[in-house]
């Protein structure tokens, strides 16, 4: 999806709004996804993923090891049709707000801006509790926020940037000791 | 002496049939006592450290990050309830071997040299005097001919060679072994085997018992704590047909081992009876070849022992090879995953562990044996497997909300202690649950699909609810907090122990194999898979396969010399 289209569908939202939301959130979320078109939104994604697991002293973000080619690759591969459109319309959702609030592309957003953004599809992404969000689930797949948060995080600690320097890789352990002192600033080891 | 036709070639003392954790230990035992051993093994060849392309790779160099794509579970329906993309090619590919369910059953096969010795969960257990006597106690199925004294000597030899580790703990119900040093337990385990103690004496919190080394043992070794053993271990640090019996055998050089080749039946002499050698088509040429042997053992896994055993068909065996009792292919066993629970604890924050244990810990089954004072509605019982763990990224990228540089400093650090456990329970034998061969579909060979009708019974279900409550009361003592029992109501075959189809018993009348694993009617074919299991217990059942494979390999041998076979 070029940027005018996804514009033109937030407008067609708009009219379709009017006719009857309901009916119109159901197709968004039950049509064939335009999976194939994600390809043409890796910078998006990747500053999405960004947002997620930022640069930080140590290590590099989600979108500097380019999290956003796993990410799409999942979506594409992984992930049910009712996923697949929640993140396709999540990501039309997000770049169009950018647009309307900032004028800019969300990956040209300052970083306060970017969280502000991603705060509220967070907000609406966010699971019904208990045994209702599980229907949720079933029901409209994951959200766009949850598949974002959890493929960039995947992502990012199986990358070596990721496992090597945010997390602690331990590739020939050789030895196991059941019960060590955590030592100050000491990181998760970066597999099980 | 062989009657049969056919080259010099094809000639051998004994043919193996199957190169799994069962066919690779009767391998080495019968080459060991110097028969010209043949082992047919229908998959392909993988030679062991050259054939494990995945062993050694880093997370980011697979495609698709160990993540099981939609493509995955096309290729491989069933084989992905288990498989991942590091192990996959261990694994057949559904659509090539295809079965019928008559009622949703996972069938796990790994068609290769070694089988599924190469991916199997390496906990190894004693069958206890409790488990071989209870058939007779409760009048069920039929009574063991075997018991703990018959074969305890037989579980030392297989763990003095497999190599298992584990904590001798004095209990009757599961007997102590020769172990090599346990592995250690975390702070959380330790806390909740030290509350137990206090609070429910009869629920021992033991180290798991895995045949992973922790030392170096026959040139093998010692583990190195990676946890990736299902991809096959370049350090040969856990126990495998592919690590240690089949070189044990070659060493002999009595081993032949044949790959790609399917075994259709087993061949019966008219006059005498006995079997003379298998009929055997190549996986890809399809061409038929005939092997002969004095002695055969069947170890091509429970579902496929029976399957040829139900295609041997002769004037002498109409019914199936042996199968003069009707119990062939009945009395299929796999042991259901129950309840169970999960606890979050506060404690012990300063406290981490170094390594990948490719273990947990166990709690060995406390319900209906002389000191369960609770009156149980239902027979035999369960016993949990349990990991006690931090909190590490998988869990925490969906425990904690948010995003940013404070979500990262979670995802990055170690969350709380968190301890699950699940408890697996003793499956009884039923009649119905049931493998047949289908009378028309064939698969691309030419042989008769399997048909499998199998489901859990009333009294595996009867044990669910206990399962839950005294998961959850053991960590409620033990102060862990956000408690959630669950109950995961698993497809029958997801524990990949089916058994029982060829069971032993005293009677050839009611069983198929006799107390040394030899079939009553062909006393020349012996059956040393998961097939000759009378009950099931609830423990994992492959060492016990190992510890009968070599008493059988012993008296078969004894009987040939006496010219009996």
């Amino acid at each position: 999806m070029k940027r005018r289209t996804l514009i033109k569908s937030a407008l067609l939202a708009a009219f379709a709004g009017a006719a009857g939301y309901g009916g119109w959130q159901a197709y968004r979320i039950f049509k064939t996804p335009d999976v194939a078109d994600l390809k043409n939104h890796l910078p998006l994604i990747n500053a999405l993923a960004q947002t997620i697991i930022p640069k930080t002293a140590d290590s590099p973000g989600a979108g500097d090891v380019n999290a956003a080619a796993h990410i799409v690759r999942m979506v594409q591969l992984a992930s049910d049709k009712k996923t697949q459109n929640s993140f396709v319309n999540g990501l039309a959702d997000i770049a169009n707000a950018a647009y309307s609030r900032y004028n800019k592309a969300f990956e040209n957003c300052s970083p306060e801006q970017q969280a502000e953004l991603l705060a509220e599809a967070q907000n609406s992404g966010k699971p019904w509790k208990g045994s209702l969000g599980k229907v949720q689930q079933k029901l409209l797949g994951n959200s766009f926020f949850t598949t974002l948060k959890e493929l960039s995080c995947e992502a990012w600690c199986t990358s070596a940037e990721g496992m090597n320097q945010g997390l602690a890789y331990d590739y020939v352990p050789g030895s196991f000791q059941g019960c060590v002192p955590l030592a100050p600033g000491q990181k998760s080891w970066a597999t099980k | 002496m062989n009657t049969g036709k056919g080259k010099a070639t094809h000639y051998f003392d004994a043919i193996v049939v199957g190169s799994g954790i069962s066919g690779g230990f009767a391998a080495k035992e019968l080459c060991e006592k110097g028969l010209k051993t043949l082992v047919i093994e229908r998959g392909r060849k993988v030679e062991h450290i050259t054939d494990y392309p995945t062993a050694m790779l880093n997370p980011w160099q697979f495609e698709n990050r160990l993540h099981v794509t939609d493509n995955d579970k096309k290729q491989q329906p069933i084989q992905s309830a288990v498989a991942d993309e590091s192990n996959k090619h261990f694994f057949v590919n559904d659509l090539e071997h295809p079965y019928i369910q008559e009622k949703p059953f996972l069938w796990i096969r790994g068609y290769q040299t070694g089988g599924r010795s190469l991916t199997w969960g390496r906990q190894c257990y004693r069958l206890s005097e409790f488990d071989l006597e209870a058939n007779a106690k409760e009048g069920i199925g039929v009574d063991w001919p075997v018991r703990y004294k018959d074969i305890a000597p037989w579980y030392d030899y297989a763990e003095q060679f497999v190599g298992v580790s584990g904590q001798n703990e004095g209990l009757p119900q599961l007997p102590d072994g020769q172990f090599l040093d346990p592995m250690e337990m975390n702070c959380i385990e330790r806390h909740l085997r030290e509350s137990n103690q206090k609070h429910f004496p009869d629920r021992l919190i033991t180290i798991a018992r895995v045949a992973n080394l922790t030392k170096g043992l026959k040139g093998r070794g010692p583990c190195q704590f990676r946890n990736l053993c299902a991809r096959g271990c370049p350090f040969s640090g856990y126990f495998s047909s592919n690590s240690a019996s089949l070189p044990a055998a070659f060493a002999t050089g009595n081993l032949s081992l044949l790959n790609d080749a399917i075994v259709m039946e087993v061949m019966v002499d008219k006059e005498t009876g006995k079997a003379t050698g298998v009929r055997v088509m190549d996986a890809h040429t399809h061409e038929i070849t005939e092997y002969f042997a004095s002695l055969i053992f069947l170890n091509a896994s429970t579902i496929n022992t029976t399957a040829i055993l139900l295609q041997s068909i002769s004037e002498r065996h109409p019914d199936g090879l042996g199968n003069g009792s009707g119990q062939v292919g009945k009395n299929l066993m796999d042991h259901p995953y129950g309840g169970g629970a999960y606890g979050e604890h506060d404690d012990f924050k300063d406290q981490y562990y170094k390594g990948r244990r490719p273990a947990g810990v166990y709690v060995p089954r406390f319900q209906n044996i002389p000191g369960d004072s609770i009156s149980r509605k239902y027979k035999r019982g369960f016993g949990y497997q349990g990991d006690g763990e931090r909190a590490e990224w998988p869990d925490r990228m969906k425990m904690e909300d948010g995003f940013g540089a404070s979500f990262k400093e979670k995802l990055t650090t170690p969350g709380p202690w968190t301890f699950w456990m699940i408890a697996r329970g003793e499956c009884l034998p039923y009649e119905t649950n049931r493998v047949t061969l289908d009378k028309e579909q064939k698969d691309q060979w030419g042989l008769p699909l399997v048909r499998v009708n199998f489901e859990f019974g009333e009294n595996e279900k009867a044990m669910v609810d206990d399962q839950k409550r005294h998961a959850e009361e053991m960590l409620e003592k033990a102060g862990f907090k956000n408690i959630r029992s669950f109950f995961y109501n698993t497809t029958g075959g997801r524990a990949v122990h089916e058994m029982g189809t060829a069971r032993m018993g005293k009677d050839p009348k009611t069983s198929v194999v006799n107390g040394f694993n030899q079939l009553h009617e062909v006393p020349n074919v012996y059956i040393t898979d998961g097939s000759f299991m009378s009950s099931s217990s609830c423990i994992n059942p492959s060492l016990t396969y190992l510890a009968f494979t070599a008493r059988a390999c012993a008296h078969a041998v004894e009987d040939l010399k006496k010219g009996g076979a």
